[in-house]
């Protein structure tokens, strides 16, 4: 239990600090920019009512979900995503790759405690972390929706999303976190995974073709297509669920045997 | 010289993963414009103007971009090439001496029969070295997936100030976080501190496009220094053209005056 408490010791800060600042990007977006959307969907209606069917079934358009709170929370989810798989990836690299990065995991491993237990224990650390952020997110966007045309089981579905995306990018964290032979600026890689993630989304929204959208975690618990398919994809559950458990696997695995990294 | 070559054949791997990435972006996004435009470009246009700006904003078109023209739509891919510069711009920058300090080498490197001076001045042109080189890349790849699509619009004016505007912001950040890294004693913490400006000056971005009465904002955007309506109409804005050549000139000054007194740790 030493190792856990540490971790979420060392953790907890900059876990606040994340914590605070999506929840506050959340209620900005729904106090400044929300009623600048909501002015312009009475305007937007009547436009799009102006317009002929086969105009609009030529984009796929469904207005009626675009206008509305749950539309709005779609697009302003790119934000809150991309800052959770930051924060995801952020905590799992400190947790997993805190030791390399300071060259002294010899000190960590002489420890009497082997080194699955010492895994595991740091894996729950960060977990617990998460978790704090997804729960709190998970009130203040559950709040958004009850504040503005009412609770549905959409909402809560989706209210999940950002829990279950920061999950993905905790494990790849830690993927890479375990497998990279030498780290030397984990806020930098963190930085540079989620932003990729967030580069690949933009190419395979480019794509428009199903297929790659496999390739981008972002796509996976989208609200914009669970509110579509009013429901999270199964396909999307059954990677996601074999990336989660793969990953663990391989980085217990890995972190169980690999050799201590020397200093190149 | 040294010194350059050895911060060379440090970056030269990264480079490359980089320049891929950049690639597939550029490559990817240009072709697919053959299929906007060719299935129904005029009607893009026409119903672009009826989104409401916020929404524009929030997915990164700003205003007045139309992304049914080819102007726009490359307006659009040069938003997202210049996120890859600024993000490969820091991490040089960090690395500059961020990489000896984490590594504990500075010792060794200051025993050498070289002045702090210039062995920071090395440090500071072998890393700009992959930044220059992966912004002419940049610039050159865009105009190699331009020659791939048939277009009657001529935005070769326009692709050459992304080009060098690109440079320029992405030369900002390298000499902010340059300086960062020279005043905190924790490499760590200044590689914390640069992404979250950037961080910042993302969203700021966003807020930007948004509010209308921002213009106080724009200086603190490095992101929004040179917007699509400016650049598209062939004008440079000179304010934040002197604006951001100062920001690089004085980071860089200071930068020197913090290393000479910097204590080893």
């Amino acid at each position: 239990m030493n190792v856990y408490y540490f971790e979420v010791k060392s953790l907890a800060r900059s876990c606040f600090i994340w914590t605070a600042s999506i929840v506050m990007v959340f209620y900005s977006f729904l106090l400044f920019v929300y009623p600048i959307f909501e002015d312009g969907i009475a305007i937007m209606e009547v436009m799009f009512a102006n317009m002929p069917a086969e105009f609009m079934q030529a984009f796929g358009l469904e207005v009626s979900s675009l206008l509305n709170y749950s539309g709005f929370y779609a697009f302003a989810f790119l934000y809150y995503s991309l800052m959770g798989a930051i924060m995801a990836t952020h905590l799992s690299l400190t947790a997993f790759a805190r030791e390399k990065a300071n060259q002294c995991e010899e000190f960590l491993f002489v420890k009497p405690m082997n080194r699955s237990r010492l895994f595991w224990a740091k894996l729950a650390s960060v977990a617990t972390c998460v978790l704090f952020c997804s729960v709190c997110y998970f009130l203040s966007s559950i709040h958004g929706f009850a504040e503005h045309g009412g609770l549905s089981q959409m909402g809560v579905l989706v209210s999940i999303s950002l829990g279950l995306q920061q999950i993905i990018f905790l494990c790849i964290g830690m993927l890479v976190g375990v497998c990279k032979q030498k780290i030397r600026f984990i806020s930098g890689l963190a930085a540079t995974i989620g932003f990729s993630a967030f580069l690949v989304q933009t190419i395979v929204n480019l794509f428009e073709e199903d297929m790659f959208t496999y390739l981008s975690p972002f796509h996976y618990f989208a609200p914009s297509l669970v509110l579509e398919q009013n429901g999270y994809g199964v396909g999307y559950m059954v990677i996601a669920l074999c990336m989660v458990l793969g990953s663990i696997l391989f980085s217990y695995q890995r972190y169980t045997n690999a050799d201590i990294a020397m200093g190149k | 010289m040294n010194i350059v070559k050895e911060e060379l054949r440090v970056q030269i791997k990264r480079f490359l993963y980089w320049t891929i990435g950049l690639g597939v972006l550029i490559f990817v996004g240009t072709a697919k414009f053959q299929g906007i435009s060719g299935a129904n470009g005029e009607s893009i246009a026409e119903l672009m103007s009826y989104y409401p700006k916020v929404l524009l904003a929030m997915l990164g078109m700003p205003q007045g971009i139309d992304i049914g023209t080819l102007s726009g739509y490359q307006g659009i891919l040069a938003y997202y090439s210049l996120i890859c510069v600024c993000i490969y711009a820091i991490f040089l920058g960090n690395g500059v001496i961020g990489r000896e300090m984490t590594d504990q080498t500075y010792e060794f490197l200051f025993t050498k029969p070289r002045s702090r001076r210039s062995i920071l001045a090395w440090k500071i042109i072998g890393a700009a070295i992959p930044l220059t080189a992966y912004c002419i890349l940049n610039y050159w790849l865009t105009r190699m997936a331009l020659t791939m699509i048939t277009s009657e619009e001529i935005i070769t004016n326009q692709v050459e100030l992304y080009g060098i505007t690109t440079y320029l912001i992405g030369l900002i950040f390298y000499g902010f976080t340059i300086l960062c890294s020279t005043i905190l004693v924790k490499s760590e913490r200044a590689s914390v501190i640069s992404f979250a400006l950037f961080f910042v000056s993302f969203f700021l971005g966003g807020i930007y496009d948004v509010a209308e009465e921002a213009h106080v904002l724009r200086i603190f955007t490095p992101l929004r220094y040179f917007t699509y309506t400016e650049l598209a109409s062939n004008n440079l804005p000179i304010e934040y053209l002197v604006i951001s050549l100062a920001i690089l000139t004085l980071s860089i000054i200071c930068a020197f005056q913090f290393f000479q007194k910097r204590d080893l740790l």
